[in-house]
């Protein structure tokens, strides 16, 4: 039996679904860099380490936590799934589609330049920042799809 | 769905597109598209999107709920876990007993220090954290051990190499941190288990009637501690 292939709404659903999956990942992260100076389970050797990362000075931008940012740009994707799947075609003077692959291509961008920043420069990486590059990662890949689709229409 | 002729490039179109299509392809274009849809076709078209809306298909659906049950669970279980399993110990409770062999080789149990206010600081060599607030401790150390506060640190090897005996002798010899340490094998399964810590360095202030005090967590100014063990004093 042939496999049903996904429509758009199951492209901007699941995108939705990765999308609050990421304000949940970066809102933590900010939690962590507002409270107590602590040690925590992210901890797991001098490598994979969440608190090497945090003390660095690429965890902030102008007193403003790296990951305050990841968490505008989660919430911005989310809004704007959510507007795709509710029917919503444009946003001033683009489609929803143009916005979505604008700002996914924007935080990947993001994630891959923190992710080279961890591994070559603060030699440790912090693992909840990874999996939110790599939710980035997937969000792109949908609004890519997403925005494929929408221009082979006539 | 019937094909339409876009007024402006002539292209076919489907009917459900149409919009789409003048508005993607010909913004600029002022296109009234009354003359070209129907009300039927307007009528077809709102069905057709009202169910494009909610179109999932049923293996979207399957996909995206197996998705959104993953994810959840990795929430709670990376987040709430360790609150689980370990219930965060409360100021007022009475502070679980333990006995552990400090690095010097003297077996320290809680209960045997009743009458006098404790510092109990869970804490790793290698924990950043740890390593700032020793000397605060520090400075504060001899006036309050002078007051018959006992301090105690207990190493759960946290984070970093594997804590030893001679790791933790060298750390106090660093910060000047005379009082006992333990290095609890058990880890954050161990003593820190049993007070809720999930987390270096956290410390509890136990009152002289063996109830907690206070629990300070990360490195915090001196004054708290300070505050903290006034109270404990005057308990």
């Amino acid at each position: 039996m042939a496999r049903e292939p996904l429509s758009r709404a199951d492209l901007l659903l699941f995108g939705a679904v990765l999308s609050v999956a990421g304000v949940a990942d970066a809102a933590y992260l900010v939690w962590e860099w507002y409270a107590a100076a602590t040690s925590t389970a992210c901890d797991i050797n001098n490598y994979f380490s969440c608190t090497t990362v945090r003390n660095s000075v690429y965890s902030s931008f102008l007193g403003i936590p790296t990951a305050a940012v990841g968490l505008g740009g989660f919430l911005i994707l989310l809004a704007l799934f959510v507007l795709a799947f509710r029917g919503r075609e444009r946003l001033g003077p683009w489609p929803v589609d143009i916005w979505l692959l604008l700002f996914a291509t924007l935080g990947a961008l993001v994630g891959l330049a923190l992710s080279f920043i961890e591994i070559f420069v603060i030699n440790a990486v912090c693992l909840f920042c990874a999996a939110g590059f790599a939710l980035d990662l997937g969000i792109l890949a949908i609004a890519a799809v997403v925005r494929r689709r929408a221009a082979r229409v006539p | 769905m019937a094909m339409k002729k876009c007024p402006v490039c002539g292209v076919s179109v489907k009917a459900e597109n149409l919009e789409r299509h003048v508005k993607n392809q010909h913004p600029k274009e002022q296109v009234d598209l009354s003359e070209t849809l129907t009300e039927e076709d307007r009528e077809a078209i709102r069905e057709r999107k009202s169910a494009g809306r909610s179109g999932l298909t049923r293996s979207g659906r399957r996909m995206i709920a197996v998705a959104a049950i993953v994810l959840a669970v990795v929430v709670v279980v990376v987040v709430a876990y360790p609150y689980l399993v370990n219930p965060p110990a409360n100021v007022g409770a009475q502070a679980p007993n333990w006995t552990l062999t400090s690095t010097d080789g003297v077996t320290i149990t809680l209960s045997g220090w009743r009458g006098n206010p404790v510092l109990i600081e869970f804490m790793d060599v290698d924990c950043p954290y740890c390593q700032q607030e020793a000397p605060v401790l520090g400075n504060i150390y001899p006036n309050y051990s002078g007051q018959g506060v006992h301090f105690v640190s207990i190493d759960i090897n946290f984070e970093g190499q594997a804590d030893t005996a001679a790791r933790i002798a060298s750390f106090q010899t660093t910060y000047n941190t005379p009082w006992p340490y333990c290095l609890d094998p058990a880890g954050l399964n161990g003593v820190a288990a049993r007070y809720g810590t999930t987390s270096t360095p956290t410390s509890f202030i136990i009152n002289k009637d063996g109830t907690i005090g206070a629990k300070i967590v990360g490195a915090q100014p001196v004054s708290n501690f300070i505050s903290a063990l006034n109270a404990a004093l005057g308990a």
